[in-house]
């Protein structure tokens, strides 16, 4: 199970009957997409096991085009007669017919990406059970003030395979972990929030990488953190961000306007820009699935194409968007796998998945000595953008004031509000320390695994959202 | 399909104290239009059972999206499984019937039996209608029309066996309005019971108007206003808000409202009620997840607060009954959620609350709020926002790419406004006014 291709989850002939069907009605082109997703999670909260919930989602999705039409029809089913019904009734929406047409499959080679050690069943519940319970104890030992610990295992197995009338076949397995702690601290009324995560596409040798107490340790040193903190500033300032999950920032400032469904639309900033300066020098872009382990991996998207590494922006100069299989032959551009789906109840539509700003020659140290008044960013949660003028917002999880190049006091509830276009140039420094934090982007009402990544990063003017004015500061 | 009662019989086989199905089915219809043609029609029937058993006083829970007898009983095992690790708690039951159901009607036949043309055509319709609308409209986005019908079943060994079909319609409308280089999305959209109920024309005019009120917004500068929350931000706000006011949060520390039942908590304008009879709003429903009967609550009424939600679980840990607020989907675990719930509108219209808005900031739009903009837990509120300036009780101009920021217990304290202009989406809500808050742009 390990090592070499996955198996098809429905057999070949099957396929080719149901896209058979699906072409019965003079179409251009018919796909079928399998799903046998297994998910399991364990929660702990009050260090107490609460939930633990096994899942199993398995069915497939027809989806038939013709002309600028497409038409999409699921079943939660994988018996050979509920995928031909699937089949008859997207065919269906279509008007005209035609006589048999000629599918013939070739089973494409799908690279093995992301190995993992360590398969969900190959635990017993009861020792991931005490895992959590591991970080538990960590984080209500790390302070008296810790009031609650929450903790969580995700572990997904997601088969899939996608067949289409133009010959292909892929199959694909992934399997993704990904473990959660959240601490609560308490002080006079005051209640603040930490949280600390990793997740990866791998086992449960996530926990190998950062281990439960670290895990425990770091969200309780947050919320301990928060509930100290001062009310963040507000106005435009210079902020430094620190690496990592941090990429979140280029992910929804930039990333979402670089998805060629709103390219196509013209209801992008990026449209019709390539080639143009976007950034400084010392920004570089790219999405790549095929980051061996990283969250956002895979070996071939939903519709069947192999995962790419997409260089977005070069040295500042933007280079490419992202394409599923409807935009890149829209946009007459080479597929570049960024075809997602949240399951098989969902067509695909252009995502990205492990989006990232690229190494630079600059040190994290040396970014901040080189700031004289801003804010540095230790942790964000999320954030959101509208994609046809770029204005985004996230928060801050955890900050602190620079004074003078040095660290000074904490800060909460700051947000981070801006335009992508603006703030991507306004990047002025990039170090090299790249790393990635996962997260589930959420677009079009489907929510998909990806990660954000980045080194440390600083930009020169952002507006920060605080409740503490800056002027009046100033002058009391 | 699996016969539910054979899988309680085979449940029990096994050894499992109490079972509990819940089981979904729907139906789907939808269609987006674009530049005259057809973009994607969906039809679907989709189903999900999940499974939760009690075993040694423990819950265990399983899912699964493929309801056929095999995999179904897998299920049951799973959750058995998942039962052996849990937590054991004395106060894990299921819930046993007491008495009937209310009954809530809100199924209109025509969402069944429109024709997929006439929904195409209605959809094809609005697309042209909102090119026409204004020569700033440059692009009509998206425009999309969607039927569904849902049903649940709740069955446990404890004796429940309920159905509810509910159903709906739903259009909406996006464009793109644009001034030289400057462009600015605006939505539109309506929810309806019925078919017939649906008026496509109020949502294009409301996508061009958001559009067009939004178009060249600018930052204004930081300082202290006053802000109204359109229904459409209002709502995110006041749904964030009632997602504290459970028994389950304040059980888990979570809730800033602990303790403060029977306080005054808001402004006495506000009466936040969760009301399953309301068939206009999308959760009208007669039992809960459990399968426990639903019932008329005010959470918070004339500015104080009355009530907190419960399931089964959470009302057993504090001593009290059940208020029917079991929420889950087929995929998740059982929590505590309102099921309808509405502002109590005021008498002054919108334009009014303008009119008496000395120096203030109409909000349209917010963003970053479900992303840790509103931290629920210490009810720190920082968000991005979008809308229209008022000075002197007039619009002046819009704004964008601002932050309002304040702690939503000062917040609901400083109320001073709610208007008449009751809108249902995913809640009801119309739109209110905060005396002071600040807002921090250039």
């Amino acid at each position: 199970m390990s090592a070499g291709q996955a198996q098809c989850i429905v057999p070949q002939e099957v396929l080719t009957k149901v896209l058979k069907a699906a072409m019965m009605t003079g179409a251009d082109f018919a796909e079928v997409f399998v799903e046998d997703t297994s998910t399991e999670t364990i929660t702990m909260e009050d260090g107490r096991i609460e939930n633990v919930n096994s899942g199993r989602d398995r069915g497939a999705g027809v989806r038939v085009v013709k002309g600028e039409t497409s038409s999409y029809c699921f079943t939660d089913s994988l018996e050979e007669r509920d995928l031909i019904e699937a089949a008859r009734t997207a065919a269906g929406a279509m008007s005209g017919a035609r006589g048999e047409y000629i599918i013939d499959l070739t089973r494409s080679e799908v690279p093995v990406i992301s190995p993992v050690a360590k398969y969900p069943w190959e635990t017993t519940k009861a020792a991931k059970a005490e895992l959590l319970h591991r970080a538990d104890r960590t984080a209500r030992a790390y302070d008296p003030l810790i009031r609650q610990v929450t903790a969580a295992l995700l572990e997904i197995v997601r088969n899939t395979t996608v067949a289409n009338s133009e010959g292909v076949l892929a199959a694909d397995s992934v399997t993704r972990s990904r473990f959660t702690v959240s601490a609560l601290a308490a002080k006079n009324g005051i209640m603040q929030t930490g949280s600390a995560t990793i997740g990866k596409t791998r086992g449960l040798e996530i926990l190998d990488i950062r281990t439960p107490e670290d895990l425990g340790k770091d969200a309780a040193r947050q919320a301990i953190v928060n509930v100290h903190a001062l009310p963040a500033p507000s106005g435009p300032m210079t902020v430094v961000m620190t690496n990592g999950w941090g990429g979140v920032l280029f992910h929804e400032a930039c990333g979402h306007s670089l998805e060629a469904d709103s390219i196509l639309r013209g209801s992008s900033v990026f449209a019709g820009k390539i080639g143009q300066r976007v950034a400084r020098e010392c920004v570089t872009a790219v999405d790549d699935p095929t980051i061996p382990n990283e969250w956002g991996s895979f070996g071939v998207d939903d519709e069947g194409n192999p995962g790419k590494r997409t260089v977005l922006i070069e040295n500042g100069i933007l280079t490419s968007y992202m394409y599923d299989r409807k935009n890149a032959i829209k946009g007459k551009h080479e597929f570049t796998g960024n075809g997602r789906r949240q399951s098989y109840r969902y067509i695909a539509i252009p995502r990205m998945t492990n989006t990232f700003i690229a190494p630079h020659n600059s040190k994290a140290e040396d970014i901040i000595a080189d700031t004289s008044d801003g804010l540095y960013a230790k942790g964000l949660r999320g954030g959101q953008v509208n994609p046809a003028t770029g204005d985004f917002v996230f928060t801050v999880s955890e900050a602190y004031l620079i004074k003078n190049g040095k660290l000074g006091d904490a800060v909460r509830g700051a947000t981070l509000i801006g335009n992508g276009l603006t703030t991507l140039g306004e990047i002025d420094a990039v170090a090299g320390d790249l790393d990635f934090g996962p997260g589930n982007c959420g677009k079009g009402g489907q929510s998909v695994p990806a990660a954000c990544g980045q080194p440390a990063l600083r930009i020169r003017r952002i507006t920060v959202g605080g409740t503490q004015r800056r002027s009046a500061e100033r002058r009391g | 399909m699996v016969d539910l009662k054979s899988l309680l019989a085979y449940a029990a086989s096994l050894g499992v104290g109490e079972t509990e199905f819940y089981l979904e089915e729907s139906s789907s219809w939808s269609c987006r239009v674009y530049q005259g043609e057809v973009e994607n029609l969906q039809a679907s029937q989709g189903r999900g059972l999940g499974v939760r058993v009690i075993v040694d006083k423990a819950l265990g829970i399983a899912y699964t999206s493929d309801v056929s007898e095999g995999t179904a009983r897998e299920a049951v095992r799973r959750a058995a499984e998942n039962a052996k690790i849990s937590a054991p708690d004395e106060l894990r039951s299921f819930y046993a019937p007491e008495g009937g159901y209310p009954s809530v009607e809100t199924w209109s036949q025509d969402i069944q039996d429109t024709p997929a043309e006439t929904k195409i055509r209605m959809a094809l319709v609005m697309e042209a209608m909102a090119k026409q609308k204004d020569p700033r409209i440059r692009k009509v986005l998206g425009t999309g029309i969607a039927t569904n019908s849902r049903s649940v079943t709740v069955v446990n060994s404890k004796g429940v066996n309920v159905s509810f079909k509910s159903g709906g319609a739903q259009i909406s409308c996006q464009v793109l309005a644009a001034d030289n280089e400057v462009m600015q999305t605006g939505f539109g959209n309506q929810f309806s019971r019925s078919f017939s109920g649906l008026d496509p024309e109020k949502v294009v005019d409301e996508a061009v108007r958001n559009a067009l009120n939004l178009l060249g917004g600018k930052p204004v500068e930081s300082q202290d206003a006053s802000v109204i929350f359109a229904p459409e931000v209002s709502a995110i706000i006041w749904q964030m808000l009632a997602a504290t006011l459970t028994g389950e949060s304040v059980q888990k520390k979570r809730s800033m409202f602990a303790g403060k039942l029977g306080h005054k908590v808001d402004s006495e304008l506000v009466s936040l009620i969760d009301d399953p009879f309301a068939v206009e709003g999308p959760g009208a429903s007669p039992f809960d997840a459990e399968g426990v009967p639903r019932k008329r609550l005010a959470l918070i009424e004339d500015g104080v607060l009355k009530a907190f939600m419960y399931d089964s679980y959470s009302a057993a840990k504090d001593g009290v009954k059940s208020t029917g607020h079991a929420h889950r989907r087929v995929q998740s675990a059982v929590s505590t959620a309102p099921c309808n719930l509405y502002l109590k509108p005021g008498t002054a219209s919108l334009e009014e609350v303008v009119a008496s808005t000395k120096n203030g900031f109409l909000v349209m739009n917010v963003s970053g709020i479900g992303t840790g903009g509103l931290n629920q837990v210490s009810g720190d509120l920082s968000v991005g926002a979008a809308g229209r300036w008022i000075t002197g009780g007039r619009f002046v101009g819009p704004v964008r790419e601002v932050t309002i920021a304040g702690n939503l217990k000062d917040m609901l304290l400083g109320i001073d406004a709610v208007a008449s202009d009751l809108k249902w989406m995913s809640m009801g809500t119309p739109s209110f006014r905060v005396a002071k808050m600040a807002i921090s742009g250039k």
